[in-house]
């Protein structure tokens, strides 16, 4: 199962960090994610499926704590 | 008890001169043809004096040679298998080593000997092959037809060869193209050169292919016209940002950021060591017409910011956008 990184944006927004398949082979996710997200703010790793796959409204998705 | 005796007999009917020890043991034998057996009758040899030892090893001289051998004799015609078995020889002649191998064979039988090895008069050596007419300015190791590893005998540089030897300027070995790669500490680089074929002896016209220089950067003419550094491509990414996006392919990538409607970050797997870096792209979406694709200032050693926007000027998510980073 794959999985992404999701971490709040400064506009409010969620950014949304996909890992490539190439890094993955060297990388965990937990070390992509602590390289690829910005210092300082929060993340968590989820399911890819849990992300919508509708992105008419991809700039009004909020990140949840 | 210790005797010497003309014979084993004590006569000397066959001129043969033996050294008896530990009763009447023949330690040594001296036949008529002053060849020398210890602990063994000398096998029928011609040609040179021989000394030889135990069963079938022998120290043979000849005029200015001298041979060390085992398991052969030369019997003025042909060498010989003394016993079932290989035979191996070595000699000195007038200033050269050579080392012989053949193949096991049966005691009488005449042996074929391969040359396997040659240490030249100059210091070159040569192993399946006699060492071609080297100069002085590099000392050679060659090895079967036309492969060379050399050093020059006045600079720190060793030389790596195909079809080439240097003795006043660079030569043929064979009638066939060269190639040759300079490892070289006095100028610091790796060059690789190639020459067009030219009959054997005849001069070598190189032409430098490729180039490791003192800084570490590689030049290659692959087509440019000239040797000239080549940038590589420092990273690359395809992706489809439509639906949930996901990573094709890449290199040097360790992941894309989502931010949003056409806004993408490229993360890279190795930082750039600057932000002076070359980036290229293309995207396009298979419901619209191609769109295009800008930087939006965030070029960073780290990762590479783009916004992906319809003719229009909208953002717009592609679900083909390819992108690359020279340096």
């Amino acid at each position: 199962m794959t999985q992404r990184i999701i971490y709040p944006t400064d506009e409010g927004g969620v950014a949304i960090v996909i890992p490539s398949p190439e890094a993955l082979e060297i990388m965990t996710i937990e070390e992509i994610a602590a390289k690829d997200v910005p210092a300082g703010k929060p993340f968590k790793i989820i399911d890819t499926a849990d992300v919508p796959t509708d992105r008419t409204f991809r700039n009004a998705w909020e990140y949840a704590e | 008890m210790a005797q010497i005796t003309l014979n084993s007999s004590g006569v000397a009917s066959s001129g043969t001169l033996a050294l008896q020890s530990n009763g009447t043991t023949t330690a040594v034998t001296i036949d008529a043809s002053q060849n020398v057996g210890v602990g063994v009758t000398p096998s029928a040899w011609g040609g040179g004096k021989n000394i030889q030892l135990a069963a079938s090893s022998s120290v043979v001289g000849s005029n200015d040679e001298v041979y060390l051998a085992a398991n052969s004799y030369f019997n003025g015609t042909n060498n010989k298998y003394i016993a079932n078995g290989f035979a191996t020889q070595y000699s000195q002649e007038t200033g050269v080593h050579k080392w012989f191998i053949a193949p096991t064979g049966t005691a009488g039988n005449n042996i074929t000997f391969t040359r396997a090895m040659t240490l030249d008069a100059s210091g070159n050596l040569g192993i399946g092959v006699t060492p071609s007419g080297w100069g002085s300015t590099y000392k050679a190791q060659q090895i079967g037809q036309a492969g060379v590893l050399s050093g020059h005998t006045s600079v720190p540089a060793m030389t790596l060869t195909s079809n080439a030897y240097e003795n006043s300027g660079w030569k043929a070995i064979t009638t066939s193209s060269a190639h040759r790669i300079d490892l070289s500490s006095d100028n610091n680089a790796t060059i690789f050169y190639r020459a067009p074929s030219v009959s054997a002896g005849s001069a070598l016209t190189w032409s430098e292919s490729m180039r490791l220089d003192s800084s570490g950067n590689l030049l290659f003419n692959s087509g440019y016209g000239s040797v000239a550094t080549a940038y590589g491509c420092r990273a690359w990414v395809n992706f489809n940002g439509t639906g949930t996006p996901a990573i094709r392919g890449s290199g040097n990538v360790s992941s894309i950021t989502d931010g949003g409607t056409g806004t993408f970050t490229v993360n890279f797997t190795t930082s750039m060591p600057d932000q002076n870096y070359s980036a290229v792209g293309s995207a396009v979406n298979s419901s619209s017409s191609l769109v295009g694709i800008t930087a939006a200032g965030g070029i960073q050693t780290p990762y590479f910011e783009i916004r992906v926007t319809n003719d229009a000027g909208s953002l717009q998510d592609p679900n083909f956008c390819c992108y690359a980073v020279f340096r």
